[in-house]
């Protein structure tokens, strides 16, 4: 009997990280996703033992400086995604904003380190997010196209077909056919 | 932190007998800026065997959906059954294909279907957003369950 779940990879990465830096004893606090602040500085072998066991969960520690950055815009994205809350501003500004970076800057890093332009990263999360609000939440195209600030239904479609070469609707029934076939 | 390790290159394989095809892909391949390894192969046999052996399976698999011994579907089905092979990606490429062969494709374990395209540089230019799209879905941690895309 198979069983779908739904998980928030957010908050199960939290609970990792403070079982494994309480076993390790390292006081510390979490600022943000995917930011933790150690009161005190903490010694190579235990980072290293850190390091080694946050691997295990396929969780990295990111210690190159261009790597940090692209990590940093994709959480900022990913919460404005999660809250549902589109910044007032342009995106651009938004990111320079948080960044305390020029956006030329920003974009020349994300490109080299990702290979695909922060634009096109911000369109391919939202149409995640879509496939994850429409197959797992069922909610209608309506909703999704609300919850994530879609101009309306058709903005939301036609991006979507652009993106993944499936209208919403035969996405769907995609999925939930494979879905089926592994249960029977 | 972030939640996908983060693989040096990704390894493509390339499987199929048309050679005009299979020089659009690695035409495509050669102008990324993105490091990766290519393994080509010309039968369904060579394609199972060369996975069996590989250590590491690779991220990406071009198949034509003509290929033979087996059939594509024989393919699919023997890759599906490889838990080894859970986060390799694959995109079956054919000059037609119904609807209904294109679910049949889906359901077997096929994640990208393309259909060729007459202009070969129309090809090479999927060929990089299908390498591109990959290339997201293993840095970031996407949900593989949903990963399907059509051209």
């Amino acid at each position: 009997m198979k069983v779908y779940l739904k998980c928030n990879v957010e908050k199960i990465c939290r609970i990792i990280l403070k079982e494994q830096l309480d076993r390790l004893g390292l006081k510390h606090k979490v600022i943000s996703s995917g930011c933790v602040e150690f009161e005190e500085v903490v010694p190579l072998n235990t980072y290293e033992e850190l390091y080694d066991c946050l691997a295990k969960y396929n969780i990295t520690v990111i210690d190159n400086n261009k790597a940090l950055l692209v990590q940093k815009i994709k959480n900022i994205i990913a919460d404005i995604l999660q809250q549902n809350k589109l910044p007032l501003i342009k995106m651009s500004s938004y990111l320079e904003q948080e960044l305390n970076m020029n956006y030329r800057a920003i974009a020349k890093t994300f490109v080299e380190m990702c290979h695909i332009p922060i634009e096109e990263f911000i369109i391919l999360s939202k149409i995640e997010k879509a496939k994850s609000l429409l197959i797992n939440e069922m909610l209608s195209l309506t909703e999704v196209a609300h919850r994530l600030h879609y101009s309306s239904v058709a903005h939301l479609s036609n991006q979507f077909k652009r993106n993944t070469g499936f209208c919403p609707k035969d996405f769907q029934n995609v999925i939930q056919h494979k879905r089926r076939s592994i249960t029977t | 932190m972030k939640t996908a390790i983060e693989p040096d290159k990704m390894s493509i394989v390339l499987a199929g007998q048309q050679t005009s095809i299979q020089s659009a892909f690695k035409n495509a391949l050669a102008r990324l800026k993105l490091p990766y390894s290519l393994a080509v192969l010309s039968e369904g046999k060579q394609l199972l065997e060369y996975l069996d052996s590989e250590a590491c399976p690779p991220h990406l698999i071009f198949l034509d959906a003509g290929i033979s011994e087996p059939d594509v579907l024989g393919c699919l089905r023997q890759i599906s059954k490889d838990t080894r092979l859970n986060d390799t990606s694959i995109a079956l490429y054919s000059d037609s294909q119904d609807d209904d062969t294109l679910t049949q494709y889906y359901l077997a374990g096929a994640n990208i279907c393309i259909r060729t395209p007459e202009n070969l540089q129309d090809l090479e230019k999927i060929a990089t957003q299908v390498v591109h799209m990959n290339w997201q879905y293993l840095t970031n941690g996407l949900d593989r369950e949903k990963f399907i895309l059509k051209y």
